[in-house]
């Protein structure tokens, strides 16, 4: 009998996918190790990965990676599968979506810092919600909201302002590909 | 060249430094927020800002007092039912979904029970049976949080 092996192949599109979902993975591990002083607070850098992505491969690439991102950063930090991934996971599915509508926008009026705002307000709201009816739902959480969205107001600015940065920086590999 | 200028928005910014168009990141640093941002950013901020000083008087202290003592102080997490002896009886007070009232009482009137669930900084008296209940803001301690 004759070993029979199963091949998977690879597109570009995929190993690009891959790649991109890596970097969130890394900058998820990374913002682990941070030492923040209020739980349920911290910088969201892998959306930075999240939005280039969304700006520069489309929607779908972006949904990909985010995805792949939660899973796999939760596999890596042994959360899968516990309230801190169901909160993630709701946070990024939500973030999603708004994305998807917000990139319709007249681009010549939303940059990316608006958009991370957005995805950043969601996140948190849609977090605060499932904690509020699943998690806990004999505690009000009223008292932390303002907290909770100041801290994504800044979070949202930040990394939308990294964002374009990075997207207003010269793009090399960008260059390369428009002259193949 | 202003942002709003260039046509394609995003993609034409991106390529811009491609396209040979020397700019130092500095100035163009402003140009990265764009006009439906600032509008987001501000109701960002405004929503935060109100939601900071909006912020609900919370009522979760419970206190529950028997001939002019404080039988229980507590709050409205749990939900419970609390016997207080008194000289005609017992008064069932009942927490139960973040609110508090007089479940039962022996007083003749029922005048507390008929009160109902107590609003914030509302208060409870059952006079013939001594008991009453406050409904009160809560002064946070380290016992409760």
């Amino acid at each position: 009998m004759t070993a029979s092996t199963i091949e998977l192949r690879a597109s570009l599109e995929d190993r690009r996918i891959a790649a991109l979902a890596a970097a969130g993975i890394g900058l998820t591990l990374a913002e682990a190790a941070i030492p923040l002083p209020i739980p349920g607070i911290k910088p969201g850098l892998a959306n930075i990965v999240t939005l280039l992505v969304l700006y520069r491969f489309g929607w779908g690439a972006a949904a990909w990676v985010s995805l792949l991102r939660i899973v796999a950063g939760a596999l890596f930090l042994g959360t899968f599968l516990t309230p801190t991934f169901v909160l993630s996971l709701t946070g990024g599915l939500a973030s999603l979506l708004v994305l998807a509508a917000a990139i319709r926008l007249p681009q010549a009026w939303f940059g990316p810092v608006g958009l991370s705002l957005l995805a950043a307000f969601v996140h948190i709201a849609t977090q605060l919600a499932v904690v509020d009816v699943w998690l806990m739902p004999h505690v009000s959480l009223q008292g932390l909201l303002p907290w909770f969205l100041a801290a994504a107001w800044l979070t949202g600015l930040a990394n939308g302002l990294v964002v374009a940065r990075t997207m207003n920086l010269p793009q090399p590999e960008c260059r390369r590909e428009v002259a193949a | 060249m202003p942002f709003w200028r260039s046509q394609g928005g995003i993609s034409a910014s991106a390529n811009a430094g491609a396209a040979g168009v020397k700019r130092s990141g500095r100035s163009q640093a402003v140009h990265w927020i764009y006009p439906g941002d600032w509008l987001i950013l501000s109701a960002g901020l405004a929503l935060v800002a109100g939601l900071f000083l909006r912020t609900p008087a919370v009522a979760d202290r419970v206190t529950i007092k028997q001939s002019g003592h404080t039988f229980l102080e507590t709050g409205l997490r749990l939900d419970r039912l609390v016997a207080v002896p008194g000289p005609l009886g017992t008064t069932q007070v009942e927490i139960h979904g973040g609110r508090v009232r007089i479940k039962a009482d022996p007083s003749p009137r029922q005048l507390c029970v008929k009160q109902g669930w107590l609003q914030a900084g509302e208060a409870a008296v059952c006079l013939p049976n001594r008991v009453s209940v406050e409904l009160g803001r809560a002064a946070y301690d380290s016992l409760n949080y």
